[in-house]
């Protein structure tokens, strides 16, 4: 099938740029702030929060931050995903072969949000990790993470779906990124607005799955978003002249 | 030397990058008034404190520090692409000179943006009916130690930007390091070890109590720091070979 | 200037890890003349002339340039020397006049000098548009006058015909071939294609392998391949002792003869040869072409 074809050359020009460190390093760093973060705090957090469990607790700690640092990550493997391509001239060559202008579109957009995923999964793993080495005594509540990341996932829709659109249409790969970082710290504010919380940038923030009423947003926002900026991004991205 | 600075500037037209640094900071602003309005009658502290504290929640330990690396890029970009290196290197111009002289413009647009949100916040307080009493004497010496505080990360980030044609470096550490602030609020004396955790130090070392033999500390660090990276950013500036 | 040379090289070598671009290289560069760096792609001549500019350090050797020490005077030789290097650098985002403009405030020129370069490469009409807008010949063009500004005495030019067609090439080549006897402007030109530097340069260096293999005039380039005058005419040995008593060389071969002399010659030879009644059938340049000269001694120096 054309999709999977593309698809592969995509990952394949991705070797040895810096996409892999992000997609794994991301994770792993929070993973570590986290730990950092209860190690030091961890006897006035379960004093505030008795109700909960070091893993919710786990959970609570970092959900915010990581609100802000996925939708960033995103942006930025959205970008590093087209910067081959301004830089080497690489559009006029890509779409003058024979491959259609939707099908390498799409593809671009798959290697995003399947990237942003391997980063939820990678953290769900690393979060895990860092229970285990401050030996959290209960067990690993695997249902309630696992929902977490799907919500993630599901999350990430949106913003993959604009950052991507965003990358592929403005040549200087700055302002790109500089419009996905004002977005995701803007959205650390628009989540707390009635109206302005279904922000695409905001879905990561109501992603957690502890004591959380709001999750029903993360997925209609992400299940709305995600599709509809893609189709809108792509018939753009259709009828674009390439110069 | 200022007819280098000018130089630079003339070269940075036409970029947008005006409109970029305006816009952010205008964002956290808007938000932070908003919260302000929606939640009148809960504060109980002076308006005008309250302003300040909402539209600086974010700004130190986020907003600036990637604003700073966005800009600086940007600024380094200019030459990166399109072979500008060979075409102002060839030229009977000290290096040193052009180090700084870029530098300058990047500070430039760092203290405008800064000017922005200064701006920003006093007409967002007047609108929201904060009352007469503006603090411009507060505003302006949070602002300039901000500045003064970020000066590692300004230079550092330059660097960074020179040095490396990817604007993906640059950006992966202002990130990265950035991750930190958040904690360092907890972590008693380890943030000395991350300068982008100074701004935020700073901005909430009166509620934290912060004992003041750190901040001297800090500043003993921020001044070797620069000079340090300002020197090696010098030197292998004038050595290197443009290929 | 108490040298007569204009550029002058003494060993000039650049070492990498795992190689070396350039070796001990010796070049001299009159003034007032076009000097044509010849060699194949890769041979050194980019990284040679970015060491003559200063961008790259070079490992050993030393630069003279207006018979100054590079090193020591860049600033000063830099402010006499124009440059384009591999492809012509500029601000995509600012139109073909504010490039230049910027040169101008950089390198403290009135700006009077953009009119006058604008109209030496004829891109005065182009000049208020974007210059990322601008076709290749253009670029080539607004790289050629960002060198020209400020009416340097030296000019140095990396493959300016590259990738032009061929009205630009010889509009190109049309204004390098002024520059010594219009403006008295020396210049360095490097290029992979001989041709090219035939039709430009009085004198050559060729370089292979970070090696300089040939230096000189471009008579003598032409002299390595043995050219000689290849003549048919009646009756065979009378025109032989003609040609011995006038001092040729001639060796004579199946239905003719070959006499070794400059093809320029070959109009008086005939006239002399006419005039004392040697009926002359066939004048014709025989010879190995420069080409055969050039593959031969770049294939030489180094089996690839």
């Amino acid at each position: 099938m054309m999709l999977l074809r593309v698809l592969q050359t995509e990952w394949a020009k991705q070797r040895r740029s810096l996409l892999p460190w992000l997609v794994i390093g991301g994770p792993l760093i929070f993973a570590g702030m986290m730990w950092v973060d209860l190690y030091l705090r961890y006897s006035y957090l379960s004093g505030r929060h008795p109700e909960l469990t070091p893993w919710e607790l786990l959970m609570q700690e970092g959900f915010m931050l990581w609100g802000l640092f996925y939708p960033i990550g995103i942006t930025i493997i959205a970008a590093l995903v087209h910067y081959r391509e301004y830089h080497d001239h690489g559009w006029k060559h890509l779409l003058a072969l024979p491959v259609t202008r939707s099908s390498v579109y799409t593809a671009k957009w798959l290697l995003i949000w399947l990237l942003s995923c391997v980063t939820v999964i990678l953290l769900l793993v690393c979060l895990y990790a860092t229970g285990r080495i401050l030996q959290f005594p209960e067990h690993f509540p695997l249902g309630q993470y696992v929902l977490y990341g799907i919500n993630l996932c599901i999350a990430a829709l949106g913003v993959t779906s604009l950052q991507h659109w965003l990358s592929s249409r403005l040549s200087n790969s700055l302002y790109a990124i500089a419009i996905g970082l004002s977005g995701s710290i803007g959205a650390l504010f628009l989540a707390q607005s009635e109206i302005t919380r279904f922000v695409p940038y905001a879905s990561a923030l109501f992603a957690m799955t502890v004591h959380n009423e709001d999750q029903w947003l993360t997925i209609v926002t992400g299940l709305i978003a995600g599709p509809v900026l893609l189709l809108v991004g792509m018939a753009e991205f259709r009828q674009r002249d390439i110069s | 030397m200022i007819r280098l600075f000018r130089y630079e500037l003339q070269k940075l037209k036409r970029t947008r990058l005006i409109g970029l640094i305006t816009i952010a900071p205008l964002f956290m602003v808007f938000q932070g008034v908003q919260n302000f309005i929606r939640y009148q009658q809960i504060w109980t502290r002076e308006a005008w404190e309250v302003i300040m504290e909402q539209t600086f929640i974010f700004y130190p330990s986020f907003l600036h520090p990637l604003l700073i690396a966005v800009i600086m890029a940007m600024v380094a970009r200019i030459d990166h692409v399109q072979g500008g290196w060979k075409y102002l290197l060839a030229r009977p111009v000290a290096r040193h000179h052009v180090y700084m002289a870029k530098l300058a413009a990047g500070v430039l647009y760092i203290l405008i943006s800064m000017l922005i949100f200064g701006c920003s916040i006093i007409l967002g307080g007047l609108l929201a009916g904060a009352g007469s009493h503006i603090p411009y004497g507060e505003v302006a010496w949070k602002l300039a130690s901000c500045f003064l505080v970020s000066l590692p990360i300004i230079l550092i980030q330059y660097e960074l930007s020179i040095r490396f044609n990817h604007v993906g470096v640059p950006l992966a550490v202002g990130i990265v390091m950035s991750v930190p602030s958040i904690f360092a609020a907890n972590a008693e004396r380890l943030w000395i070890l991350d300068p982008w955790t100074y701004p935020i130090v700073l901005s909430l070392g009166s509620q934290l109590g912060t004992d003041p033999r750190q901040l001297i500390i800090m500043g003993i660090v921020i001044i070797v720091v620069s000079v340090l990276i300002l020197t090696g950013g010098l030197l292998g500036f004038r050595r290197r070979d443009i290929l | 200037m108490m040298s007569e040379w204009m550029i002058e090289t003494k060993g000039l070598s650049k070492k990498f890890r795992n190689f070396t671009p350039v070796d001990q290289l010796q070049l001299h560069v009159r003034e007032g003349e076009v000097y044509g760096f010849l060699g194949p792609n890769g041979a050194g001549k980019t990284t040679t002339i970015r060491m003559l500019l200063g961008l790259i350090r070079p490992s050993s050797g030393s630069i003279h340039i207006f018979d100054r020490e590079l090193s020591r005077y860049r600033s000063h030789i830099l402010s006499q020397v124009g440059a384009m290097v591999e492809s012509p650098s500029y601000y995509g985002h600012l139109t073909g006049r504010e490039n230049l403009k910027l040169t101008c405030t950089l390198l403290r020129i009135p700006e009077a000098e953009v009119d006058r370069v604008l109209d030496i490469v004829r891109l005065s009409r182009a000049q208020h548009k974007l210059a990322r807008t601008y076709s290749l010949g253009m670029k080539q063009r607004l790289g050629i006058a960002q060198a020209l500004l400020g009416q340097p005495k030296l000019l140095i030019l990396d493959e300016p015909t590259n990738g032009l067609d061929p009205a630009g090439i010889q509009e190109i080549r049309e204004l390098i071939v002024q520059m010594p006897r219009e403006h008295g402007i020396t210049v360095f030109i490097s290029s992979h294609i001989l041709k090219e530097i035939e039709l430009v340069a009085n004198r050559v260096g060729i370089i292979h392998t970070g090696r300089l293999l040939f230096e000189g005039e471009m008579s003598e380039l032409r002299e390595q391949g043995h050219p000689f005058i290849r003549l048919h005419a009646e009756p065979v040995q009378q025109t032989i002792d003609y040609l011995h008593t006038w001092g040729y060389p001639v060796e004579a071969v199946d239905h003719g003869m070959n006499i070794k002399a400059d093809p320029a010659e070959a109009s008086v030879i005939n006239r002399r040869l006419i005039m004392n009644h040697v009926d002359v059938s066939h004048l014709s340049i025989g010879g190995r072409s420069l080409e055969d000269v050039f593959l031969e001694m770049t294939k030489g120096a180094d089996s690839l």
